[in-house]
């Protein structure tokens, strides 16, 4: 028998859901980089050139944590993809196997995009190194790793309402709230990126993180966020395993 | 035999010595002749060594500064190696810009990357004041104003610099032409450019010229972080395209780019090899990418050049000032290759809020080392010497003048003008290696004369008057100044001035 997930990862490829969501990006994206591509004639007054990168870092970060919450919480699912609880109900696997499989098909699906933005990020990324960008893709799965148990977690509440409503809480709480006040507090993900990007030289903005300090502690923060979720989502699914075999 | 033993130890012991106790290099810095100067003019520097022991490589460095202290100044640092032989005494020469005063120059010497010797060259304001006279010769010739003036005699050829900028340091020089005759030929080359190009060097038989052309003037002391403008000038940069991808490539690059994937989902995914191809396609992509970043930001850097050139018609020498602006949108260090002609090149103008700039001029290779921050123009100055060979030939008549123009020069001169006093009146284009001839009718001259305009932007000024002159525009390059491994175009905006008479 074939590993479920793969089939599952490759349903996600070919699913139109998921294409549109993220050819709506990709076209956002070229749209912005045609627009505020420096011009190509030098004037004294006006000519900078905009640091795409920075711009680009904020949008991956943006994009990215919202696919994470939209796909792990299954609010997003392809025709041919399994459901979770469904997975829980009817498969013989165990619900450890599940909920491995579900983190690592949807993980592999964001290596995906970001694998297919490779060279866009190459392209645009004039002020820094190849490592930056190396970074900025790890900063964006520790990032999305929370939102990403998070989601599991919410994908095993089976009233469709409820899921969508509690995705949309913590992608608000969690990325859209620290756009506001970025420097309150260090653990929002929003920092990370913001120090990347060197926000405070070019945005002049007060960034709250130290990565030598706050580097190891977002990372244990987050994978106990996750752990924690994952724990909670793997009690859930056995109700609802037992529920059946009852 | 023993005898020979003996020369054997007594060579081996003074080799040791001569390993062990190195002798002394003895180095004097010096600033012109007796170190008399003026504020507002080139001038030289001396360096002489005296090697008492074994033949030495040394590296001179020779560091110019001027801009504020505070808001940012800028550097320039000559480097030079030489190679004295054993027992013997060298003077090396470096040619300065305008000195700062509030900056002493700073020069030092140094062996194996030692330093060995450092010193600062300080001046002081009392000995600016008075115009300097430079007489070389053994007499002093009685002229009334020479008793406010400051006089330094030289009849040592020793003593006199190479470089002919270097005599611009003085208000008047007069010469001795027996004392001339019997000087090299390089310091009487020197003497004569320095002629041509300042008219204020007279032989002493030419000094009942000397009333008509020559006026000393007092001076003001001003703060002289600027050499040929007053004001640094970027507007050749203004227009220039940049040689990186535009935005329409972009947008072919990504819409190709992403139909691919796109397609590549809906036709090979399902396939055989799908893995193999996705890889191909990204990494294909990836350094199609890369080299589109790398193309934007090696190339993205403006170039352009600003110059004034005055021709000596008797000669065709021409000294060129040049002004050089440079932008680059991001940081970076460039190396500058420039041609041999060019004899000085240095940082012109501090960048305000920053902390230095340095300039490094390798004058040996002809090269030089410049970091720029992003966004940010920078000056750089020089002075270069042409041949340009234009034979001019005037006929003038009651109502009119008629020049006759031969251009034997590789360069086009276009917007020829033909200017006397305040007025002036459009000639035309002069190709190269052409004949031309043209008739301007006095009738026809016109005030104001766009060359004065011009020139008032210029701090150093050839000696023009209200002579008969011809002027006009080049936009080639003179001065083949090449910035190594980037892609750049250049903009040029030069102005010929061609005295036709004096």
């Amino acid at each position: 028998m074939r590993i479920w997930w793969f089939i599952d990862l490759k349903a996600k490829i070919s699913d139109k859901k998921y294409l549109r969501i993220i050819y709506t990006y990709f076209f956002i994206i070229t749209l912005i980089t045609v627009i505020i591509w420096p011009s190509k004639s030098f004037d004294l007054n006006k000519y900078s050139i905009t640091d795409l990168f920075l711009i680009f870092s904020i949008a991956h970060f943006i994009f990215i944590t919202y696919l994470s919450s939209l796909t792990f919480s299954g609010n997003l699912i392809a025709e041919r993809e399994f459901k979770i609880i469904n997975l829980a109900r009817f498969s013989p696997f165990k619900i450890r196997e599940i909920i491995r499989g579900r983190f690592l098909s949807n993980l592999l699906y964001l290596i995906f995009i970001l694998l297919i933005l490779l060279p866009f990020n190459l392209m645009i990324g004039f002020s820094v190194d190849f490592s930056k960008i190396i970074i900025l893709y790890f900063l964006l799965l520790l990032d999305s790793l929370p939102i990403m148990g998070l989601g599991i977690l919410w994908s095993t509440f089976s009233n469709p309402s409820i899921n969508w409503l509690l995705h949309w809480t913590t992608y608000i709480l969690f990325i859209i709230f620290p756009f506001l006040f970025p420097s309150t507090f260090f653990l929002f993900p929003l920092n990370n990126i913001l120090w990347l990007v060197k926000a405070e030289n070019i945005l002049y903005l007060k960034v709250n993180f130290y990565p030598s300090r706050d580097l190891p502690i977002i990372i244990i923060f987050y994978l106990i966020i996750f752990l924690i979720s994952i724990l909670i989502a793997e009690k859930r699914l056995k109700y609802y395993q037992g529920v059946d075999k009852r | 035999m023993r005898e020979k033993v003996f020369i054997k130890l007594i060579i081996l012991t003074i080799f040791i010595i001569n390993i062990l106790y190195a002798q002394d290099i003895k180095i004097d810095f010096s600033l012109g002749i007796n170190s008399e100067w003026r504020i507002d003019r080139f001038l030289p520097l001396f360096v002489e060594i005296y090697n008492e022991g074994n033949k030495v490589k040394l590296i001179l460095e020779v560091i110019y500064t001027q801009g504020l202290r505070y808001a940012g100044y800028c550097e320039s640092t000559y480097k030079k190696e030489v190679e004295v032989p054993p027992l013997s005494q060298k003077r090396f020469e470096f040619l300065l810009p305008p000195i700062d005063f509030r900056y002493p120059v700073r020069a030092r010497v140094l062996k194996d990357n030692k330093t060995i010797k450092e010193e600062k060259i300080d001046f002081s304001l009392e000995r600016i004041t008075l115009p300097l006279v430079l007489i070389i010769g053994r007499e002093i010739p009685k002229i009334d104003f020479f008793k406010k003036a400051r006089i330094v005699r030289v009849y040592d050829e020793k003593l006199l610099p190479i470089n002919y900028k270097a005599y611009d340091n003085y208000d008047l020089i007069i010469i001795d032409r027996n004392l001339f005759n019997s000087f090299s030929n390089s310091i009487k080359n020197s003497l004569i450019m320095a002629k041509i190009f300042t008219k204020r060097v007279l032989f002493n038989d030419e000094i009942n010229k000397l009333s008509k052309s020559i006026k000393p003037t007092p001076y003001t002391i001003s703060i002289p972080h600027n050499t040929f403008l007053y004001t640094p000038d970027p507007s050749t940069l203004q227009g220039q395209m940049f040689l990186y991808p535009d935005r329409w490539q972009i947008l072919i690059f990504l819409s190709l780019y992403f139909i691919l994937i796109f397609l590549w989902i809906r036709f090979l995914f399902q396939k055989r090899y799908s893995f193999i191809s996705f890889l191909f396609i990204i990494i294909f992509s990836s350094l199609i990418g890369f080299g589109i970043n790398q193309s934007f930001t090696k190339d993205a850097i403006a170039y352009g050049e600003k110059y004034l050139i005055f021709l000596d018609k008797n000669t065709y020498v021409a000294e060129n000032l040049i002004h050089i602006s440079l932008f680059s949108p991001f940081k970076r260090d460039i190396t500058i290759e420039y041609p041999p002609n060019i004899f000085l090149l240095y940082n012109a103008y501090y960048q305000p809020q920053k902390n230095k700039t340095t300039l490094l001029v390798d004058i040996n290779n002809q090269r030089a080392n410049l970091s720029l921050e992003r966004n940010r123009i920078y000056f750089l100055e020089g002075i270069s010497y042409h041949f340009i060979p234009i034979d001019i030939k005037i006929k003038e008549l009651n109502d009119r003048y008629i020049l006759e123009i031969s251009n034997n020069s590789p360069i086009n001169i276009k917007d020829c003008v033909f200017k006397h006093g305040n007025k002036e009146n459009y000639v035309g284009y002069i190709p190269k290696n052409a004949y031309k001839e043209f008739i301007i009718w006095k009738s026809g001259l016109k005030e104001p004369s766009l060359l004065n305009e011009f020139i008032k932007k210029y701090r150093i000024i050839p000696p023009i008057g209200d002579k008969l002159i011809i002027w006009g525009r080049i936009d080639e390059p003179l001065n083949h100044v090449k910035i190594l491994n980037i892609k750049t175009q250049k903009s040029i905006d030069g102005i010929i001035i061609i005295p036709i008479e004096g």
